[in-house]
């Protein structure tokens, strides 16, 4: 179980899940410096288990472990490269890296990441009137989307995109109830053994994160938050589901797909796309919604929809653009503990 | 499972926060004296920190040599050194009781941490390929020392320089074509 440094104090009762890496519950901490909630992600020192998304797949083999280790010396490159941006990320919908402590002994970091409200499940959960009005879907995948098109604008990814890493915090101290979204990217396991929010190119084996591959997990996201419930509720058939869903990639939809994946693609039927809208009971949806779901779904990622162009859809046309939320990044000594940019209680 | 691959941008010495062009200068400006040297008047003539940093700068002119030398490597490893060293006027004893030792692996440290801002490619394994005498330093004394680099510059590697200005300060479209001399002489 994590220890608990000075500046930090648990709060027993607020476990938010269970850490991947350790199968050992994860809590909330209060950052005593800034008052502001924390959670820990650990990074190890060692460059196999670095990647969330190969976590939350499953760890590599020892052998494979081993072999890579041999050829690894020093602070991973990776690790270095994710903690130094995290450091000077700055956006509201963003949550801000507070503190890193490494552990010496057991060869990992911890990283306190700001942690605010519930995720987007346990919102779903606990708030069923206010998560099924349309208003608040739309605000809340609006701050979705620009907190995942600042992490594109400063050319990194997110890459493990899914509802435990959207945390929904309201402020009903206002006479209009606001929601204020924040992405995180906790190691938590998922309900399912495998991660449901994957892009097709990375179920047909490609093994690299993309701008597009999270829009992807956005799509998802936001069929969760219109229906409630994961648009697949497993990974082991999620690609024939999809496929049956918006069709079989071919030639004509997703130019070169046969040469990238053809050996994969010849295990699947060619199956031609259906109307999403019947298909996923969106019939209470608004079709602009429907049409955006559709663009964030598309097979091909070079056609994919961009978070930017996805805030530009018309789907947003009637919300207030001066809600939009302030974009910012700073490199002040005292910017992850002192900033503006907060979205805390 | 094949392992899959997260994309982070290289260290971009030109824009490195990374800031769109409207909103650079003062946001440099203001984060610029974060990334100098600590006290630097204090640092520049304390005559023994100037020649251990010398024998510093030696570690790096010597290793980073290699066929594709790329000058922004040193230079930014100098800026971590420069950091470290103003700080805490000294480095891990890790290296037995030579103090000039353990200085010389805090640079080639500083080093290896900017050529793992620079390229995704890059390995330490490697470079003591190439360097054969670098193979007395152990796994555990690397990471031991970049860790006490990353953790005295608070991990902030996207080190603010003065190349981050030149744009601000050649207003002429075509100043990309000559960054390079411009940056030479900088550096």
């Amino acid at each position: 179980m994590d220890e608990k440094p000075q500046r930090f104090e648990k709060l027993d009762r607020e476990g938010i899940g269970t850490s991947s890496m350790s199968r050992q519950p994860m809590y909330k901490y209060l950052d005593t410096e800034t008052g502001k909630r924390t959670a820990i992600r650990r990074l190890l020192l060692k460059p196999e288990l670095q990647d969330s998304f190969s976590q939350s797949a499953g760890l590599p083999s020892l052998n494979a472990a081993q072999e890579e280790e041999e050829d690894y010396y020093g602070v991973p490159c990776m690790t270095i490269r994710e903690v130094s941006l995290l450091k000077v990320m700055n956006h509201k919908n963003v949550a801000r890296l507070l503190h890193v402590e490494p552990d010496n002994e057991e060869r990992f970091l911890r990283l306190y990441l700001e942690y605010a409200g519930v995720d987007l499940t346990t919102f779903f959960k606990e708030n069923p009137i206010w998560a099924s009005d349309p208003k608040v879907t739309k605000d809340l995948l609006k701050q979705l989307l620009h907190g995942v098109a600042y992490y594109h604008s400063v050319d990194a990814v997110h890459g493990n995109l899914r509802p435990h890493n959207v945390l929904i915090d309201i402020d009903s101290s206002k006479v209009n109830v606001q929601y204020n979204l924040l992405i995180t990217n906790l190691q938590l396991l998922p309900d399912t053994l495998q991660s449901n929010y994957k892009a097709p190119e990375l179920l047909l084996g490609s093994k690299e994160l993309s701008p597009a591959a999270d829009m992807f997990s956005v799509g998802c996201l936001f069929f969760e938050m219109l229906k409630k419930k994961p648009l697949f509720e497993t990974r082991h058939d999620q690609i024939d589901k999809l496929f049956r869903l918006m069709g079989a990639p071919n030639e004509d939809n997703w130019p070169g797909v046969t040469q990238l994946y053809g050996k994969k693609l010849s295990e699947y039927r060619q199956l031609k796309p259906k109307n999403l809208s019947k298909t996923l009971f969106l019939s209470d949806v608004e079709p602009a919604g429907v049409h955006l779901l559709s663009k964030m779904l598309c097979l091909n990622p070079n056609k994919r929809i961009t978070a930017a162009d996805a805030l530009k859809h018309r789907y947003f046309a009637d919300v207030d653009p001066k809600q939009q939320p302030k974009t910012t990044i700073t490199a002040t000594a005292s910017s992850s503990a002192s900033t503006s940019a907060s979205v805390n209680p | 499972m094949p392992e899959i691959c997260s994309e982070l941008p290289d260290y971009d010495p030109y824009n490195p926060l990374p800031l769109r062009a409207d909103q650079g200068l003062e946001r440099y400006s203001s984060a610029e004296s974060f990334f100098m040297a600590a006290n630097p008047e204090a640092y520049v003539s304390n005559s023994v920190l100037m020649s251990l940093r010398d024998r510093g700068l030696l570690v790096m002119y010597k290793y980073s040599e290699c066929e594709n030398f790329d000058p922004i490597v040193p230079f930014l490893a100098m800026t971590y050194f420069d950091r470290c060293f103003s700080r805490e006027h000294f480095a891990p004893k890790l290296m037995g009781d030579i103090f000039l030792h353990d200085v010389e692996l805090l640079a080639l440290c500083c080093l290896t941490l900017a050529w793992k801002m620079r390229y995704k490619t890059f390995t330490v394994r490697k470079l003591q390929a190439e360097q054969p005498d670098l193979r007395v330093v152990t796994r555990m004394q690397f990471e031991t020392m970049e860790l006490h680099i990353l953790e005295t510059l608070e991990w902030r590697l996207h080190g603010v320089t003065p190349l981050c200005f030149l744009q601000y300060f050649e207003p002429d479209p075509t100043w990309v074509s000559r960054r390079k001399t411009i940056s030479e002489n900088i550096i």
